[in-house]
């Protein structure tokens, strides 16, 4: 387990380091100003200044050992759009409004997706089983930039039942969320759904039976809590889906988080955001990734105590 | 001989699958005595396990359901028209059941106390202390070494002979009347095999629990059985005492079964026999005996007419047209009737 | 007891011969295909699909219209006899460029496929057949993109590449193979061990022959499964590129572009968002009941 833990802590290392590497070296092949129209029609001299002081007249390996050195220490750099704003500036006060959306949406998709995959296994081939079946192929064929304008006009703008964009008070996270979590709830309906099947088969369900434990305790301590397994190995891939909706998700419902400042700043050329940015998110999904990997294994006796698979 | 433990009587089970009704079990009939041995063998797809299953009921309605008969156990409960709530108080306080496959039968996720602690918490209504206790002493029962140890290990850090004997302590944790044990050494190695044996017997002696061991291994059969049920594509072909199963089987496919059995004292040169073709489509079973197609003696009534069962003591009984007194006399193959390990 | 007359116990013709096998054979495909064809919901898919990409074809040449040609005293019309989907803000043609729209995304879509199965398959064949090092070294680079958030360098590279179609082709190509040939070589190495490749080749067939007989048409089930989910993917990488700005650019419509306008203008154009809406997300729906049907009427241990 230690030696795992090691190995993929390595492997979370290599990976932060070949996009770090890829985000610096595919930036510097972007065409387009970095200063925008406005500024090129400053005077060269102001030009050679600004770009003497962002490094640009440098070599590039030069630009590259300074930048990794910089995002060793947390420092991402200072905003071409906004010079006086950092680029780690610009995430503090962005992510929050990120983070909550995302943290939201995935308890949402994790509550009503368990629950409706564990209801359609318990139920297969009835009722229940196709009403589950039915959000899951809709959560999974109408993405949230779909179904997120949709929410918003239908709900936010004709029935004026919910706010259609902004971030204020509580009932401004609703669509958002919803929005954001419907694909993940569909992909763990199926997941959890599919598990169940599984687990409901197999041959210590029976030995369960036979001890004489009522239906409630076999669902309950011998089903899901096997089923569930599988699942959470999903999960990092799941946060991963979570966290790059709220790109299109923050955009449709104006919320002042990462994914509208991304925006903004692929359509101004803002080198240091963009690439602050992906690293930021990047980083953010790596270690999620890590650290529901890590989770799995202690949650699973059978590779927690080293045997099997 | 006092009342049987378990009266089956003309159960039948069926499948109702997607592309029709599949008859695992078409009219079984058999009692159990208390603290008796009782083997139930046959082919796999005999039904000989959906059998037993039903007396736990625990075979997944739907697609199963039983279509008629009965099932009386301890002579006042009919198991198929008991409520799911009433068959819980049943399962594992007075029947308990070990399956086939150690490896797969044993929850991956809770350790080896927690299982067996479980039943004996539900229908002892005991305390976690108690039931912690009964669990070592079902494991030293069982053979275990390191009982208080082996509580906190989980299946997959033991082997598959150990994990059977785990299997028969969640079996016997409340001390059932009846024990039914479903190909329980099937799965393990020969060596494994013998253990597990002798300690389904050494329990059997202790405990006087009533036993119904469905095996097709005839070995195994002659080692702890005191009668023998054999099982033909869902019917009771024919019955006895072992003694009269082994020494004088009156049903052509029983000796078929004999003759299958690898023996010692045979020419180790000679081929082990074997029956020929393979059991009907219980989809479609034939109008006749079911084992007519791969019956050497059949005859033209085989192909017309359900054998009924004739009798040739009050224990014995085979389902054969060539036991109706005006069957032609066949020669029984020779090398039936000697038991291999006497 | 009846009597049964004693002629009845003459020895039997045996008419039925016990050792035929009762069901007549189907080989693979034969097999799968009449699986998938008493699935509906499989079916509808299957159907929905050859109906939309007849019309990706055919769509654009049933009305007069371009989906470029600028009519810019008729914006944003409703649905009329005219124009039948009505007209964007710059008096184009919806139906026309719904169609196109279509047409592009599919053709991504099909493309990134094949990509997809080239890359993906040769890699995780090379993978398992060679093993040992080969494969551990293949397998530690598979991790570590497959850990990479692909829509985010999806992104980057769309940047640097520039919008367009080839773009997003290859955007989504560097990263999605992976999962294909996690898949292939996968299936690969368990084929490899099982007894029917030993027989075979104990039965001293040529390796070529186990390859070509034995293991593509076991591999080919899951690579067709997966290629069902690839087409999905990719129109969905597309059309969320687009959503943020970084896909088709127009004129040229994709489904993806026409719903980021649609979203842009919905409050007031309500038409604009929802037809791309329902063909989008038909695609997707037919794509995935389809890859669901194919992937239960493929699985060796469904077949009865």
């Amino acid at each position: 387990m230690l030696t795992y833990t090691l190995r993929r802590l390595l492997y979370m290392v290599i990976t932060l380091w070949i996009i770090v590497s890829l985000t610096f070296f595919l930036m510097k092949l972007l065409p387009g100003d970095p200063f925008g129209e406005a500024i090129t029609k400053l005077p060269p001299e102001s030009m050679q200044i600004l770009i003497k002081q962002y490094g640009l007249d440098r070599p590039v390996w030069e630009q590259y050992l300074t930048y990794m050195g910089h995002v060793l220490q947390g420092d991402l750099g200072v905003s071409y759009q906004y010079p006086t704003r950092s680029v780690v500036n610009v995430i503090q006060t962005a992510f929050p409004a990120s983070f909550e959306l995302g943290i939201e949406s995935l308890i949402i998709a994790l509550i009503v997706g368990l629950f409706l995959g564990i209801v359609a296994a318990l139920k297969h081939n009835k009722a229940g089983d196709y009403t589950a079946s039915i959000v899951a192929l809709i959560g999974i064929s109408i993405p949230s930039f779909v179904i997120g304008p949709l929410l918003s006009y239908y709900i936010g703008v004709k029935l004026r039942l919910l706010p259609a964009g902004l971030w204020l008070g509580p009932e401004y996270r609703i669509l958002p969320a919803l929005a954001l979590s419907l694909g993940t709830i569909a992909i763990l309906t199926r997941m959890m759904r599919a598990s169940m099947l599984e687990v409901m088969n197999q041959d210590f369900i029976k030995t369960a039976k036979s001890k004489g434990l009522s239906r409630k305790t076999i669902v309950g301590k011998h089903m899901i809590r096997n089923a569930i397994l599988p699942v959470v190995t999903i999960l990092g891939p799941i946060a991963v889906n979570v966290l790059t909706g709220t790109l299109v998700v923050e955009k449709i419902f104006s919320v002042p988080g990462l994914g509208n400042q991304f925006a903004t700043s692929v359509l101004s050329n803002d080198y240091t955001l963009i690439t602050g940015l992906t690293l930021f998110y990047a980083g953010v999904l790596v270690v999620v990734m890590f650290l529901t990997d890590i989770a799995y294994n202690l949650i699973d006796p059978r590779i927690r105590l080293g045997k099997g698979k | 001989m006092s009342k049987p433990i378990l009266e089956v009587d003309n159960l039948q089970v069926s499948f109702k699958m997607s592309a029709g009704e599949v008859q695992a079990v078409r009219g079984v009939s058999f009692t159990l005595n208390k603290g008796e041995v009782l083997a139930i063998v046959g082919e796999s797809g005999c039904g000989k396990s959906v059998t037993a299953q039903t007396i736990m009921r625990l075979v997944p309605t739907p697609p199963s359901y039983i279509k008629n008969g009965s099932v009386m156990f301890d002579g006042k409960h009919d198991i198929t028209k008991l409520s799911e709530s009433d068959m819980e108080k049943l399962r594992g306080q007075e029947m308990g059941m070990i399956f086939q496959d150690p490896m797969t039968s044993l929850n991956p996720t809770m350790t080896i106390g927690e299982q067996i602690m479980e039943g004996v918490r539900k229908h002892q209504g005991s305390s976690k202390e108690k039931a912690r206790e009964r669990a070592i002493e079902l494991l030293n029962l069982v053979g275990m070494s390191n009982p208080v140890e082996r509580l906190s290990q989980y299946p997959h850090e033991l082997s598959g002979g150990m994990r059977q004997r785990v299997m028969i302590a969640i079996s016997l944790a409340c001390n059932p009347k009846l024990l039914i044990a479903d190909e329980p050494t099937t799965a393990l190695d020969v060596t494994i095999q013998a253990q597990i044996m002798d300690l389904l017997k050494d329990i059997q002696e202790k405990t006087g629990t009533s036993i119904i061991l469905i095996t097709h291994d005839l070995g195994v059969v002659a080692e702890m059985a005191q009668r023998v049920i054999v099982m033909y594509a869902g019917k009771v072909i024919e019955q006895g005492t072992l003694n009269e199963i082994f020494y004088d089987p009156r049903h052509p496919y029983t000796w078929g079964l004999l003759r299958s059995v690898p023996r010692l004292d045979s020419d180790s040169n000679s081929d082990l026999a074997s029956i020929p073709g393979t059991p009907p489509d219980l989809f479609a079973p034939p109008k006749g005996c079911a084992f007519a197609a791969r019956c050497p003696y059949a005859m033209k009534v085989c192909l017309e007419k359900d054998p009924e069962h004739f009798t040739a003591s009050d224990t014995h009984s085979a389902a054969c047209w060539l036991q109706h007194p005006d069957a032609p006399k066949v020669e029984r193959p020779i090398e039936v009737g000697v038991r291999s390990n006497g | 007891m009846e009597s049964i007359s004693k002629e009845m116990f003459q020895p039997a013709q045996k008419t039925t011969n016990a050792e035929a096998i009762v069901r007549p054979s189907l080989n693979y495909w034969a097999d799968a295909w009449r699986r998938l064809r008493k699935n509906k919901l499989a079916m509808g898919g299957l159907i929905i699909l050859v109906i939309l990409f007849l019309l990706a074809i055919i769509g654009p040449m049933l009305t007069p219209f371009s989906y470029a040609t600028q009519h810019l005293k008729e914006t944003n019309l409703a649905p009329s006899s005219k124009y039948w989907l009505g007209t964007d803000d710059f008096g184009r043609d919806m139906w026309a460029r719904i169609w196109w729209g279509t047409r592009i995304s599919l053709f991504i879509g099909l493309v990134a496929a094949a990509l997809d199965l080239v890359v993906g398959v040769l890699y995780g064949s090379i993978s398992a057949y060679f093993g040992g090092k080969v494969d551990a070294f293949m397998q530690r680079f598979i991790e570590i993109i497959y850990s990479i958030p692909y829509l985010l360098i999806a992104i980057l590279l769309m940047m640097v590449l520039g919008s367009g179609v080839t773009s997003i082709i290859l955007a989504y190509a560097i990263t999605g193979w992976v999962t294909m040939a996690r898949l292939v070589r996968g299936q690969m190495l368990v084929l490899k061990e099982q007894e029917f490749v030993l027989a075979a080749r104990s039965l001293g067939a040529k390796s070529w022959r186990i390859i070509a007989k034995h293991l593509i048409p076991n591999v080919l089930g899951v690579v067709v499964v997966q290629i069902t989910f690839v087409v999905p993917t990719a129109i969905f990488v597309e059309a969320f590129l687009s959503f943020i700005g970084l896909g088709v650019k127009p004129p040229l419509a994709s489904l993806g572009n026409l719903l980021n306008d649609g979203a842009g203008v919905m409050r007031y154009h309500p038409h604009r968002l929802l037809f791309p809406t329902v063909i989008f997300s038909l695609i997707l729906l037919s794509f995935n009941l389809l890859g669901d049907g194919l992937r239960d009427a493929l699985d060796p241990k469904m077949r009865k």
